[in-house]
Parts: C-alpha cells; sequence; structure tokens
C-alpha cells in the first residue's frame, strides 16, 4: 500500500489553523469567544397578509395577496380598478432569527404615479427583537387620470440590517478596563475608546461622573465595575448601570430589549431610582441592568 | 504514477481553496446581513363600455345601427300628427358600473318648439321582463309602468329599457330638415362612454 502524500496532511492543517484564525480574528472584533449552544441568526419574514378595500355597497374593485413561500415577498393583485377605489394590503412582519433587526429604509417604486398613490407605513429607524412582530399597511388609491383598462404596478422595497453585536457582561468590561490600566494583555476595546465612552456617559449621565487623566477615569470606572460583587445594593446597581451605559454608548445595545424595556429606559430608570430613590427599587433595577448585560 | 498522484494533488488543493473561499464569503456575508422584504403590485384597471343592445320602433319605420352597437338612426319624412315610440335596450358591457344620464339636441333650435318629446327609464334589469319590452306593440303602447327617473346606476353586465316618443304636434308653416340626437351617457368618475338615438326627420309644411 503507497503512503499518502504527506503534502496533502499539511494542507488540511494549513487549512484547519487558517479558518481558526478566521473565525478567532472575527470573533475579537465582536466582543470576544462567545460559547453558546445556540448560535446567532438573523432572519424576517412575512407571515400573514390581508387585504381590504373602501368599497361599502358596491363590489366592483378586487384585491388580494400573497406571500411568497419563502416568506420574503408579498404579491399583490388588484383587478377591475377604478378611479378612487382604494386597496389596503394590511402585513405582519415577524423576526424569526435570534438578533434584532433593524429597519433601515422604505422604498416605494411607482412608475405611474398620475395613477396610482401609494402610500405605506414606515418601519424606518425602528428596531424589531427576536420573535417580535410588526403590523403595516400599504394603501393603494387609483387616481382620476388613471385610463381604462389600464395595467399598473409598483413595488415596496422594506431594507433590513441585523445587529449582530450584543451587550457584554460586567466581567467583560471590567477586564477592558483592568488591561487598559495594567497594560497587559491585548484590550478588545482600545484604550482611546474607552476614554471616549466614558466622556460620552461624563455628559449624558446624571450618576457618573469621570473627570482627570486617562488613568483616573479609567480607575474610577474599574472602582465601580468591581463594585458587583459588594454588599451593598446600591453598589451593585452602580456597577451594573455603569456596564450597561458602556454598552449602550458603545452601540450594542440597539434593537435589544430585556423585560420589555430598552437599554435606554433602564438607565433612566436606574439613574431616577439612584438619584430620588426609594431604596427599595435599587434591587429591581440592579436585576434589570444586569439581565440587559448578560443578554449577549 | 507520478504524474497521475500530482493530479490527484492538484484536484485536491483546489477543492479546499473553493472550500476555504466558501467558508470566507459565508462569514462576510453573515457579519454584513442586510435582507430586503417586497412587496409586489399588479394593478388591472377596469372599463365602461354602454352599447344599444337592442331596439324597437313603434311603429316599425325602419333604422340602421352601427356595427359598434353606439348608434341607431332613423330616417323619415313627416308630417304633423306623426309620432313614433322608439325603445332602446342599453347595456353596460363594462367591467365596472356606470351612472346613466341623458341629453337631448337638435340641429334646429327654430323649428325643435314644433315637437314633443317624451323619454321613460326602466331598470336596471339582469334580465329585462316581458312587460317593458316584449309585450309592447302597436296594440300595447309604451309607456310602462315602473318607470325610474335620472341619474341611474347601471352595474357591470344589467341593462336599462328607455322608451321615447317623438311627436310633432304643430302644423309647420314650412318644410324644414331637423336633426335630434338623444345621447346616453355612461359615466364613473373621469371615464365616460355613450350610445345615441339619431333622429333625421324631414317636415313637410
Amino acid at each position: 500500500m503507497k503512503p499518502t502524500n504527506p503534502k496533502i496532511f499539511a494542507l488540511i492543517i494549513l487549512t484547519i489553523i487558517a479558518l481558526s484564525l478566521t473565525g478567532y480574528s472575527y470573533a475579537c472584533t465582536n466582543g470576544g469567544i462567545h460559547i453558546d449552544c445556540c448560535y446567532p441568526t438573523c432572519d424576517l419574514k412575512f407571515i400573514i397578509v390581508t387585504t381590504s378595500d373602501n368599497e361599502v355597497i358596491k363590489d366592483v374593485g378586487c384585491v388580494c395577496a400573497k406571500i411568497s413561500c419563502d416568506g420574503y415577498t408579498i404579491n399583490a393583485y388588484i383587478t377591475n380598478s377604478y378611479p378612487c377605489y382604494e386597496a389596503y394590503i394590511n402585513y405582519t412582519v415577524k423576526n424569526i432569527g435570534t438578533c434584532p433587526i433593524h429597519f433601515d429604509s422604505v422604498t416605494i417604486i411607482n412608475p405611474n404615479p398620475e395613477a396610482l398613490a401609494i402610500t405605506t407605513t414606515n418601519h424606518t429607524c425602528t428596531w424589531l427583537s427576536s420573535c417580535e412582530r410588526v403590523k403595516g399597511t400599504t394603501t393603494v388609491h387609483t387616481l382620476q387620470p388613471a385610463e381604462q383598462s389600464g395595467q399598473y404596478t409598483f413595488q415596496i422595497k422594506i431594507g433590513t440590517s441585523c445587529q449582530t453585536r450584543y451587550p457584554c457582561s460586567i466581567g467583560f468590561w471590567k477586564n477592558q478596563f483592568f488591561e487598559a490600566l495594567c497594560k497587559n494583555g491585548r484590550p478588545q476595546v482600545p484604550a482611546a475608546t474607552l476614554e471616549q465612552y466614558l466622556n460620552q456617559i461624563n455628559s449624558q449621565s446624571q450618576i457618573f461622573k469621570f473627570t482627570g487623566s486617562q488613568k483616573d477615569k479609567f480607575q474610577k470606572a474599574l472602582n465601580i465595575l468591581s463594585q458587583y460583587t459588594s454588599p451593598s445594593m446600591e453598589a451593585k446597581l452602580k456597577a451594573q448601570l455603569l456596564a450597561l451605559w458602556l454598552n449602550y454608548v458603545a452601540g450594542w445595545t440597539e434593537g435589544y430589549k430585556y423585560g420589555g424595556k430598552t437599554a435606554e429606559q433602564i438607565i433612566q430608570g436606574s439613574e431616577n431610582v439612584l438619584k430620588n430613590g426609594p431604596a427599595s427599587q435599587y434591587a429591581y433595577w440592579k436585576g434589570m441592568c444586569e439581565g440587559f448585560n448578560n443578554l449577549g | 504514477m507520478k504524474r497521475k498522484q500530482l493530479r490527484i494533488n492538484q484536484k485536491i488543493s483546489a477543492l479546499f481553496l473553493v472550500c476555504l473561499m466558501s467558508l470566507a464569503i459565508t462569514g462576510y456575508a453573515y457579519s454584513h446581513w442586510t435582507d430586503i422584504l417586497t412587496i409586489i403590485g399588479n394593478i388591472q384597471t377596469g372599463k365602461i363600455e354602454i352599447t344599444i343592445d337592442n331596439q324597437k320602433l313603434i311603429p316599425d319605420i325602419g333604422y340602421s345601427k352601427t356595427p359598434d352597437n353606439k348608434t341607431v338612426t332613423i330616417s323619415a319624412e313627416i308630417t304633423t300628427g306623426w309620432q313614433i315610440w322608439v325603445g332602446i335596450i342599453i347595456k353596460n358591457k363594462g367591467t365596472v358600473p356606470v351612472t346613466i344620464t341623458h341629453e337631448l339636441t337638435t340641429s334646429d333650435k327654430t323649428h325643435e318648439i314644433y315637437f314633443r318629446n317624451e323619454i321613460h327609464f326602466y331598470g336596471p334589469y339582469t334580465t329585462v321582463p316581458p312587460q317593458v319590452w316584449d309585450d309592447l306593440n302597436q296594440m300595447n303602447l309604451p309607456p310602462p309602468s315602473g318607470e325610474q327617473t335620472l341619474p341611474i346606476d347601471l352595474p357591470a353586465g344589467d341593462k336599462l329599457v328607455v322608451w321615447q316618443k317623438i311627436r310633432l304636434e304643430e302644423p309647420p308653416s314650412t318644410s324644414f330638415t331637423i336633426n335630434i340626437h338623444s345621447e346616453y351617457l355612461g359615466t364613473l368618475g373621469p371615464w365616460q362612454d355613450w350610445c345615441e338615438v339619431i333622429y333625421y326627420l324631414r317636415v313637410r309644411g
């Protein structure tokens, strides 16, 4: 029997190393290695479509719509339309992935604006959390100049993108400041970026103030974050709140919700309770901050 | 043998390269996930069309009709006391309902006062009842009962019966010719269609 060519093995090993490095570097740029039995997915589909029109007594025009097999397209058909006829296409979109999805744009392509007026729900700049649904309506109004026996078409494109970043835990942020201060290891968030985050928090927060040199700021942040094991509930809340602030200014909270609340709402609630009390609510808000930080 | 081994190695290398590239592309695609949901609309508009589906003259003095069933023309040489009942069935052959209205115009304003005109509308019907059409003749003259007032909505596919009487009432002093246009308009918003009965009448004084 002839021995297998060692070059093939070398090639396999090189490939494996290359793939591992690719994966590792991707993970590094996205907040570190995160081991989970579930992998993040991004997917969004139409799940329901219904139609109606503005006819009350007569039934002349007809509108029907169906979702394509892949769930990404609605095909709507309006027949026997006439001036002043209005058709409504009511749809529901569901985020069937595990990551939040951002609606980037809604574009209406109407080649015959003189004959058709198309309006649709503008989802732009809104987020859809995993398993969340959103409803929308498209209205097709046939205008006076529409011709008899005419054929018209339109398209609506809803552009979306996926939030593949996720909030990081208090431990992650503690490590970043620790590594930035001790200059050992390689922080995943550069020191300059960390300082920028603290400056942003400084200007927006009613609780946290970071002044002095970069080192002073980092030390103070590290001290606050290290208090999450403190027996004081106030210190624990502050530690989790600072981690949430860091996630927020890093843009890693966008699209996520915890307990039905956005990061902004939890920050607002936590700061209010820290400023005005009652102290009995510290535990609740600490839990909210912690829950959010651990979403990733 | 060596050449064969080399060829196999090349194939395996190519396979790995393809796999590597595919994985790289997959990773890139995932990290830049974007998607577009699309709503595609197709709109067909309806059309309106009214035609003269049938006609009946009492007495039957003859008529001509255009092939598109839009115009019925009646020509006659008449004297005082002459009268005619003209019945037409207007059919909505379009796909949308229309509102029917009527306009009567003449070519001679001076002599139109010699005529008396009356018009009666019946319907709309999916099937025209005999009492407003089949049963009417020289012995059983129009107008039948159950008339409707304008404007009348005529659904797609339905029919409207119209009976019109034209009578020369007064004796004219001189001979003249007059054209009477009895036009029926079907409208839906800005869309419009028509059909008409034209009378070419030569009056002997």
